[in-house]
């Protein structure tokens, strides 16, 4: 009730009970794959170290995540691609040799 | 020939949220629909269940002593006090969870599921040898839970478990719920807990005071016609008997909205 007359009003709405869902879905992809925060980051560098192998990938527009839906979970990725792969004697040539 | 029974586990992961309360309760209320029911203590070396059916001076035999064959299973079942189609299988009190296999319990949940109409399991917390019995002979599982951080992520291990096991009947329910914290938003509400867990519900319970007052007397609420949670675990029995009830509202309490509402001719129906 007081939530509905806070959002009539603007105002984002942060109650304890929508903390406790927001905590719960993330911990609870994490719990379910056996993947803690610290080891997805390490995937996805190392993820990124094998794309970029194949072409230029911008950084820092990368996403990785853990989705759910109905028990199950994905990896989703999106990784903008720059161009492709800057060959060793593209490289040369761009440095005038 | 008698149809076998089905043999419910009832199980939660954390501990304290109401397997206890909802086996006493889901037990009473088949009873009294007239089907015969055994309820399994399977909290070896911590029982309760006697305590919440108030047939704690009863007990001779238990679950361990049957399995052990120190005495026939039928000597180790004691009849309701109110419900003569309804008995209890205690546990021991003075061994542990190791004096129990599951192959053992899963023997016992057959042989009795010959005899019983329903089988209800009360599972003890925990997702060791306790919880592994507990499951071993079941059909079906209903997994209770609150809409707490920590009960919610224990349910979640437990139904990881169970999509992992052969059991593929699995069912929540949801106790202790508070509408008038819901309404605050300080309180997950059960929308928020079915998003989270995605499995079916068996049905909703609130937080009740009447609960406490006839678990110290040792008559299920389910006798309380008066107790809105009674008027829920009933409701879970006839979903159990496969009747599509819709989920009790639970603002008879009487919030200030429902009471702004009635004030102005809009009263909802209970």
């Amino acid at each position: 009730m007081i939530k509905f007359f806070k959002k009539l009003f603007g105002g984002n709405v942060e109650t304890s009970g929508s903390r406790a869902k927001e905590r719960l879905q993330i911990v609870l992809i994490h719990d379910r794959v056996g993947l803690s925060p610290d080891l997805l980051e390490t995937l996805r560098e190392d993820l990124l170290q094998v794309v970029s192998k194949y072409v230029e990938i911008d950084n820092a527009s990368v996403e990785v995540d853990l989705k759910e839906r109905d028990r199950s979970i994905a990896l989703t990725t999106s990784i903008p691609i720059k161009g492709r792969k800057k060959s060793d004697s593209d490289k040369n040539k761009a440095n005038g040799k | 020939m008698k149809v076998a029974g089905k043999v419910i586990a009832i199980t939660s992961g954390k501990g304290g949220v109401g397997k206890t309360t909802t086996t006493a309760n889901i037990g009473t209320g088949l009873a009294m629909l007239g089907r015969s029911v055994v309820v399994i203590d399977a909290d070896i070396g911590l029982r309760n269940l006697d305590l919440l059916m108030g047939l704690e001076n009863r007990i001779v035999y238990d679950l361990v002593d049957a399995v052990e064959g120190n005495c026939k299973l039928r000597q180790a079942l004691i009849r309701d006090k109110r419900f003569e189609q309804l008995q209890l299988l205690p546990a021991a009190q003075t061994r542990d969870k190791e004096a129990v296999s599951p192959e053992k319990m899963k023997e016992l949940c057959e042989e009795l599921s010959e005899k019983f109409d329903y089988c209800l399991v009360d599972s003890p917390a925990g997702i060791e040898r306790g919880f592994k019995n507990a499951i071993s002979g079941a059909d079906e599982v209903i997994i209770v839970t609150t809409p707490d951080v920590s009960a919610v992520r224990d349910a979640d291990r437990i139904i990881g478990l169970l999509e992992a096991s052969e059991i593929t009947e699995h069912k929540l329910l949801i106790n202790r719920i508070r509408m008038d914290m819901i309404l605050k938003g300080d309180m997950m509400s059960v929308e928020d807990v079915m998003d989270i867990l995605a499995i079916d519900l068996v049905g909703i319970v609130p937080y009740d005071d009447t609960i406490i007052t006839s678990t110290n007397k040792g008559e299920p609420v389910i006798h309380d016609f008066k107790s809105l949670a009674g008027k829920a675990f009933k409701n879970v029995v006839s979903r159990i008997e496969g009747e599509d009830v819709p989920l009790l509202d639970l603002n008879e309490t009487g919030s200030v909205f429902q009471r702004f509402k009635k004030f102005f001719g809009f009263s909802s129906t209970n």
